[in-house]
């Protein structure tokens, strides 16, 4: 029962880090209509940045967030204006694949500099725990949380207290009255893809944290975030909130009761459920059907 | 019994209401006319009955058989053919490939023949004449010019030979000529047996053609009867220019 | 006449890749031959679902992996002694790949297009998983043995090559088959407005569906004979998220929709990617070269080779058709004028390469 516990809680704080990081292609989605399935390498790219400061300068890696969250949103932006841009017609399908093709190019890169080594970031964090009832858990857990917690509420203000972020929810809503009311709508997509970008450096920093990973590990990533945001309904960012914490405690709880290999099954089971019944997630939009 | 009757239908849109004790019929044989400012729910009868959209209420029933909430693709299946306000057609296909998609095969082996059998290419030819786009069969449909388009759909509706056909605008954005020419092509169906239901701003269009016509107003029909009627029917003239 | 042509300039592409065998003396070569055909199957598969319906399945592999496994597993009840047993088997690995794809079918194919895509992934990596946990089945990451084939030397690859030969013969003349039939025709209407086609009476959810088992059955086929090709299978190799894309680059850069483009894509790409995976091999760069080409494909040449070689073809056509009607006398006939402004306003069978035709 304390193991089901203490799975709850890792559940909760890990779910709010692959909140962190869903957020992120979830808003690109609403905005853009295009599904970055690169998020999964991005994130890995965030992790070895903060792997590769931690090591070559021992830099604390909560403070090397200063650095890779700024490099990644310009990655985003240079990813966005030179290939999503050039998407006319049919974005989202072209971007699935695009992205697809960018991913295989971090991987490539990811495992040229550093092999396909599994490796972890270190910190003091990182190996020390806090009891929870019983068990024990890493800090890194908690702190990632925090980190997510902060970063989220950031970004809720930024898209509801600032004008820039007025612009996106317009274009959100409308592109093309968005067009019509004098909004930069490629600016406003430039800069949205490029803090989903962003946003994936500091998921990955935690992620990198908690998990061994190697290049590869990307696509499992890739996986979870996108079940995750059709779960929730894909534009949503709240169903992106609940639907990561829903998902990470299910397969926490899995994991305990029933074995760690099957609870990844659990979230494809759980998808495929949920998909049964309601074809567009739990906080989905009804694709109706145009008359 | 009315061919195709509407009764009581309700719709709402969160707190828009679209339909509300909405009742209309259409007796076989005839042209009937839908008239009614915007907004009035015209399109959103027609989506309703054609099963694109759900009713909240009120039933839909064709010679008596209720078919409410029936998919569009059963719709099809009764007999009633529709057109869009926002002309639809198939733009990568040929203009006469989009008319052979209407064309019905029964059977499953059938459908694993050849696209076009010689009957099939006469129908269709038949029907690209009729609508005069006989010329143009090979072209691929998105290449056509609007008017051109709302002939075309209107051609693959004909090819299912459905007993009743609702129109949703069909002289909206397009000149004088294709107008008397659509009309006649109505009419001239009309006399072969077919069933009509158009709904049009156009009033000199329906007028003319239209032998009923029924003025909707905010979800439900105000007024109805022979054209001259309505026309000088006072509460059509105060829904189009009051409020 | 012009089917004639057709007809011949197929048997004269027959006839050379029946000699091919003969002709090549390395056994790299012909390895390489095999796995092209083995690509081609997989991509002319896979195209009769993502090409005619425009459902994109990125995740199609899965059935491979499904295949080798179903080959390798059937295959420890079977006798080798002529060498040729388990290609009798490929049947029933294709319909036990089929059968897997009806229930995987019904539940992608609910959603709209982007998400279809997105769950077709999860369906190859959750193939993965299983391959690499159901160990009492599988035998997990450490792989399982495949019937080994009695041939030896040089005379191991030619019966593969035929085998896969056979199969890619058998799947353009399905693939050819649908495409002209009604069948077909409704297919390639649900890809433009699959709404608008629901209303005509087509049934789009089934004729979905049957493409999606289709493609299925054939990449099987491919599964089963790699297995046996190899001899040993690997849960992470026969459910590769590379070989997945590498079998829909293929098909786009021939030409989505066509029915000889998935063919041509193959055969352009698989030496490529032989090469790059020879040379590169384990390190990134073989990666980042395979990414680039996806993306250069796509970015460049989104209609495919054939499309975009028919559609300059025509465009040529008609340059010299109005050409020379506005010669006459001078005069722009309207017919010629006509024209002219179509192709001015429009393009001709296609949209201009740089963009895409496709819905969502």
């Amino acid at each position: 029962m304390d193991l089901i516990y203490g799975a709850i809680v890792t559940g909760i704080l890990t779910g709010g880090v692959y909140a962190l990081m869903a957020s992120g292609l979830t808003l690109v989605f609403g905005v853009m209509d295009i599904i970055n399935v690169g998020q999964g390498a991005l994130v890995i790219l965030g992790a070895y940045l903060a792997y590769a400061l931690e090591q070559h300068l021992h830099l604390d890696p909560f403070l090397s967030l200063l650095l890779t969250i700024p490099a990644l949103f310009l990655v985003g932006v240079v990813i966005e204006v030179a290939i999503i841009r050039r998407l006319k017609r049919d974005r989202t399908m072209l971007s699935i694949l695009v992205t697809f093709a960018v991913a295989l190019i971090i991987e490539g890169l990811l495992t040229l500099f550093f092999t396909t080594n599994l490796v972890k970031i270190d910190a003091w964090y990182v190996d020390n725990s806090f009891p929870v009832g019983s068990v024990y858990v890493a800090y890194i857990y908690l702190f990632g949380f925090i980190l997510s917690v902060v970063l989220l509420a950031a970004l809720w203000a930024f898209l509801y207290r600032t004008k820039f972020g007025q612009g996106i929810r317009a274009t959100v809503q409308n592109r093309t009255a968005a067009e019509l009311i004098g909004i930069n709508v490629a600016r406003v997509e430039t800069i949205t893809f490029g803090i989903g970008v962003s946003l994936a450096a500091a998921g990955g920093m935690v992620y990198g944290a908690i998990n061994t990973f190697n290049p590869v590990s990307a696509y499992d990533l890739i996986s979870r975030l996108l079940v995750i945001i059709i779960l929730g309904g894909m534009g949503s960012l709240f169903g992106a909130l609940v639907a990561a914490l829903f998902m990470l405690i299910v397969e926490d709880v899995t994991s305990v009761v029933w074995s760690p290999v099957w609870a990844t099954l659990v979230f494809y089971v759980v998808l495929a459920a949920v998909l049964l019944v309601r074809a567009q997630g739990v906080f989905g939009k009804v694709a109706t059907r145009r008359q | 019994m009315s061919l195709l009757e509407a009764a009581d239908l309700a719709k709402s849109f969160g707190g828009i209401t679209g339909l509300s004790d909405c009742c209309i019929r259409v007796e076989e044989g005839e042209i009937a006319g839908l008239i009614g400012p915007n907004g009035s729910g015209k399109t959103t009868l027609f989506n309703v009955v054609t099963g694109y959209e759900r009713a909240d209420g009120g039933a839909v029933r064709m010679r008596g058989k209720t078919i409410t909430g029936a998919s569009p693709r059963r719709v099809f299946r009764l007999g009633i053919g529709r057109t869009f306000q926002l002309t639809r057609i198939f733009s990568r296909l040929t203009v006469e490939e989009n008319v052979h998609v209407a064309l019905q095969r029964r059977g499953f082996g059938r459908m694993l023949r050849r696209w076009s059998s010689a009957g099939e290419q006469a129908r269709a030819g038949d029907l690209l004449e009729f609508v005069g786009l006989a010329h143009l069969r090979s072209l691929p449909a998105g290449n056509l010019s609007y008017g051109q388009k709302k002939l075309l759909e209107f051609a693959t509706v004909l090819a299912a030979e459905p007993r009743v056909i609702l129109l949703d605008e069909p002289a909206g954005g397009v000149n004088p000529t294709m107008v008397t020419f659509l009309a006649d092509r109505i009419r001239t169906l009309n006399q072969q047996g077919v069933t009509f239901l158009v709904v049009e701003h156009n009033m000199e269009f329906v007028m003319q053609l239209c032998s009923r016509i029924s003025v909707m107003h905010r979800g439900t029909v105000i007024a109805e009867g022979l054209p001259s009627e309505v026309r000088n029917n006072p509460a059509v003239l105060e829904a189009y220019l009051g409020d | 006449m012009r089917i004639a042509a057709r007809l011949a300039g197929l048997a004269v592409l027959l006839a050379i890749a029946v000699v091919v065998p003969q002709v090549i003396n390395s056994p790299l070569s012909m390895t390489m031959a095999v796995f092209t055909l083995l690509f081609a199957i997989m991509a002319t598969g896979w195209n009769v679902l993502g090409g005619y319906t425009g459902y994109i399945s990125l995740g199609h592999a899965a059935f491979f992996g499904i295949g080798a496994y179903a080959l390798t597993l059937l295959g420890q009840h079977v006798q080798v002694s002529s060498g040729y047993e388990p290609f009798f088997l490929l049947p029933v690995v294709g319909l036990i790949g089929a059968a897997s794809a009806v229930p995987l079918g019904i539940i992608t194919l609910r959603t709209r297009r982007h998400v279809f895509v997105v769950l077709t992934i999860a369906m190859l990596f959750i193939g993965q998983l299983l391959a690499t946990n159901l160990r009492d089945l599988t035998n997990g990451s450490t792989g399982l043995s495949a019937p080994a084939a009695p041939w030896m030397g040089s005379a191991f690859n030619p019966p593969f090559y035929y085998a896969a030969l056979i199969v890619l013969v058998v799947a353009v003349a399905v693939s050819w088959w649908i495409r002209q039939s009604k069948f077909g025709l409704g297919l390639r209407a649900l890809r433009d407005d699959e709404d608008r086609a629901l209303g005509l009476g087509i049934n789009a959810g089934l004729a979905k569906l049957v493409c999606f088992v289709v493609a299925a059955f054939f990449i099987a086929i491919a599964g089963g004979i790699y297995a046996y090709f190899q001899t040993y299978i690997y849960p992470q190799v026969v459910f590769d998220p590379l070989a997945d894309l590498a079998m829909v680059l293929m098909a786009f850069t021939g030409g989505v929709g066509t029915v000889s483009g998935p063919v041509l894509g193959a055969l352009l790409i698989e030496p490529a990617h032989e090469y790059f995976a020879f040379t590169y091999g384990g390190n990134g760069l073989y990666l980042i070269l395979y990414g680039t080409l996806f993306l250069v494909v796509i970015l460049l040449l989104p209609q495919g080779v054939i499309p975009t070689i028919s559609y300059w073809l025509a465009l040529y056509r008609q340059r010299r058709q109005t050409g020379a009607a506005g010669q006459i006398g001078g005069q722009v006939t309207p017919a010629a004028a006509t024209q002219r402004e179509r192709a001015g306003e429009q393009p001709i069978e296609q949209p201009p390469p740089g963009s895409r035709a496709a819905n969502q």
